[in-house]
């Protein structure tokens, strides 16, 4: 009667690898329940189409988004370095996916500076920025603090910004937040699981 | 920790004057840095190595963030007091932080090196802000970077520039 034990056993073992699968944990924080995604609407420069985005229009698709600016020198670029790299790490699974860099940083950064910075990263990558007066009701809805820090009459201030990028999926729903240095490959785990 | 004028000025003056003065030899005054074979500070000098330096690509204007490690192998501590380079505005030693969900930077007034130990400056880190870069920084390039010690020996470092 070995074979059939061994046979069970290798069955249970599956079953216990699979709730195993089933349970592991995610990279990112995961929002329970998922609450609908806060509006997020650039107009953005007509001669910028990757300034122009609508969260409200991406519905089907997932959507990263992270606020930053464009003179960051260490987050930001980890960050959106992560996100290339999740990007690769997807391959065919990326489509379907968008990945939008707004700047919380209004008295520096265009739309148009916000969308190049972001293309250095990746060439599908969107960016956007807000005026003073636009950015006001995005930080209130999403609930989150952006702010100069240093006097932002002089070149070298810097910013206060979120430290989370944020996942938005087809439904429009806020489903992760991913802490600052999850590596890609983690990242695009996350995606995947998602979808 | 700004670029100190007076400090850069009071380097390249010793370089200047050790030339002049025919005391030294391998003295580098773009660089500032001092390397004289009868000249006390170098024993304190050679202890300290910086290894795995590295910048992010950015624009010329932009902001850079140069990233490495500091070994002080000596016996005595000694302090980063300041930065020069060539390839930016002004550089600065800057230290991220994250604070109930919020990112933060803060300048750094001096960079402690203890005797024995390692430093590391790492991205989500203590990091080298380059601010308002004089030319662009593309992968493949290096940036000459030099740290001014409060010992009164400059550090320098030569950065490559590659993507994370």
């Amino acid at each position: 009667m070995r074979p059939p034990r061994l046979v069970s056993l290798l069955l249970a073992s599956i079953g216990l690898g699979l709730s195993a699968c089933a349970e592991r944990p995610w990279h990112g924080i995961v929002l329970d329940p998922p609450a609908p995604a806060p509006p997020l609407a650039a107009a953005g420069v007509a001669e910028e189409p990757a300034s122009r985005f609508t969260l409200a229009a991406a519905r089907g698709s997932t959507v990263l988004v992270y606020f930053g600016y464009t003179h960051c020198p260490d987050v930001c670029p980890t960050t959106l370095a992560d996100w290339a790299r999740a990007r690769r790490a997807l391959g065919a699974d990326t489509l379907g996916v968008r990945w939008v860099f707004v700047s919380v940083d209004p008295t520096r950064d265009t739309p148009a500076d916000a969308a190049a910075y972001a293309r250095q990263f990746h060439p599908t990558f969107e960016g956007t920025a807000f005026t003073d007066a636009e950015l006001a009701p995005v930080l209130r809805d999403w609930s989150i603090a952006a702010y100069p820090e240093g006097d932002p009459r002089t070149p070298d201030y810097t910013v206060a910004h979120p430290a989370h990028s944020f996942v938005v999926d087809a439904e429009g729903r806020l489903r992760l937040m991913i802490p600052p240095g999850v590596h890609g490959d983690s990242i695009a785990e996350d995606l995947r699981r998602l979808r | 920790m700004v670029i100190r004028l007076r400090k850069i000025f009071a380097v390249f003056a010793s370089g200047v004057a050790a030339l002049a003065c025919g005391g030294g030899a391998d003295v580098d005054p773009s660089r500032g840095a001092r390397a004289t074979d009868d000249d006390p500070t170098v024993a304190a000098a050679v202890t300290l190595e910086a290894r795995e330096a590295w910048a992010r690509p950015a624009d010329s204007g932009a902001t850079s963030a140069a990233y490495l490690v500091l070994a002080n192998r000596g016996t005595t501590a000694d302090t980063v007091v300041g930065l020069v380079t060539e390839a930016a505005e002004s550089a600065a030693v800057h230290q991220t932080m994250q604070r109930e969900g919020t990112m933060h930077m803060s300048a750094l007034p001096v960079l402690p090196l203890p005797a024995g130990a390692e430093v590391s400056l790492a991205p989500l880190g203590t990091h080298v802000m380059l601010l308002r870069l004089r030319r662009a920084l593309r992968a493949g390039d290096t940036v000459a970077i030099g740290l001014l010690l409060a010992s009164g020996d400059t550090l320098p470092v030569s950065a490559v520039i590659r993507a994370p």
